[in-house]
């Protein structure tokens, strides 16, 4: 894992386990040029230093289905990228559980333009289940 | 200089177009915000979209790229609607001084590359605007920040990438759109 050793990390979690991200119908627009929805690099950044995601051995612990993460976020689409995955891009995970998300974890690591868009391509591959485009989304003028 | 907006407000309050057989200029402005000196620097050239207002900014192209500018505009005044936390993850809400300046940096790109397609266009967790054209295996991004610096991203077919600041002029603008070819 290149940098590893400073990236926080948390080696109880396997490399062939899944993190979820949440993806609001803002990341996932109609491409004009192909007219093709297309997910965007911006939907993998950092906040506060680190990018928040679901934990999924924490919900399959915990026995819940990957689709609980977007239960209450109705919309929204979800994601899935293997830990391992992450790894080999220098990022690192660990637990952050809050009051709203016993499963939440953080991904820590240096988030280049090149880091995000590997991390568009994973998540393309895998999607859980893809937003859908509501009256709250900006995406209406480029879908009419 | 930090906006402020309520949900449900949009981000561009008002604009007029006045058309020429040569040119379509329309002065574009914000509901609040303000323009920094940074900002006033950016892309100068033939081109410039001089802001004639704190919160406002002037953007000429051409009668056939006056639609395109419009849908763009139309777009990113969504972006006003938009609640913090929009994201789910605490997403910031999205800045009207990085609007004014994505449209400024649209209207410079449109009048430099009149054949470049019209881009995708999404708000960042951090308050920014993001820009993208993705065709043919090449991937390009323009991404104003709240800051108004604009980050510059580009992966071609060949797995060449670059990224890094757009500088303040349009000639590194050019050579940026040059790797569309």
């Amino acid at each position: 894992m290149p940098d590893g050793s400073e990236v926080p990390d948390d080696p109880t979690i396997p490399d062939d386990s899944l993190v979820y991200r949440r993806i609001t119908a803002e990341w996932y627009k109609v491409d004009p040029a192909t007219g093709q929805h297309r997910l965007t690099s911006a939907a993998f950044s950092d906040l506060d230093g680190a990018m928040s995601i679901t934990v999924g051995i924490d919900v399959e612990a915990g026995e819940h289905e990957p689709l609980d993460v977007v239960a209450n976020h109705p919309g929204y689409g979800l994601v899935a990228i293997s830990v391992g995955d992450l790894r080999r891009l220098g990022l690192g995970v660990v637990r952050s559980a809050t009051d709203g998300e016993l499963c939440h974890g953080d991904v820590h690591g240096n988030k280049t333009k090149g880091t995000k868009n590997k991390l568009r391509a994973l998540a393309e591959q895998n999607w859980i289940r893809k937003p859908t485009v509501n009256e709250t989304s900006s995406d209406e003028i480029a879908d009419s | 200089m930090t906006a402020v907006l309520q949900h449900g407000q949009t981000l561009i309050s008002e604009r007029e177009w006045v058309t020429s057989p040569h040119e379509a200029s329309a002065a574009v402005t914000s509901t609040r915000g303000t323009t920094s000196e940074v900002a006033e620097k950016i892309f100068g050239s033939s081109f410039t979209p001089t802001p004639t207002r704190s919160d406002q900014v002037v953007l000429r192209v051409t009668p056939v790229l006056q639609a395109r500018l419009e849908r763009a505009i139309e777009t990113m005044q969504r972006f006003g609607g938009l609640q913090s936390d929009w994201d789910s993850y605490g997403a910031g809400i999205v800045q009207p001084d990085a609007v004014l300046q994505a449209l400024r940096l649209l209207a410079v790109v449109f009048n430099t590359r009149k054949d470049i397609p019209d881009p995708m266009i999404v708000p960042t967790s951090e308050g920014g605007v993001q820009l993208e054209w993705d065709r043919d295996g090449l991937h390009l991004e323009l991404e104003v920040r709240p800051s108004l610096e604009v980050d510059v991203y580009w992966e071609r077919p060949d797995g060449e990438t670059w990224g890094g600041l757009l500088q303040n002029n349009q000639e590194s603008l050019l050579r940026f759109l040059q790797r569309l070819d």
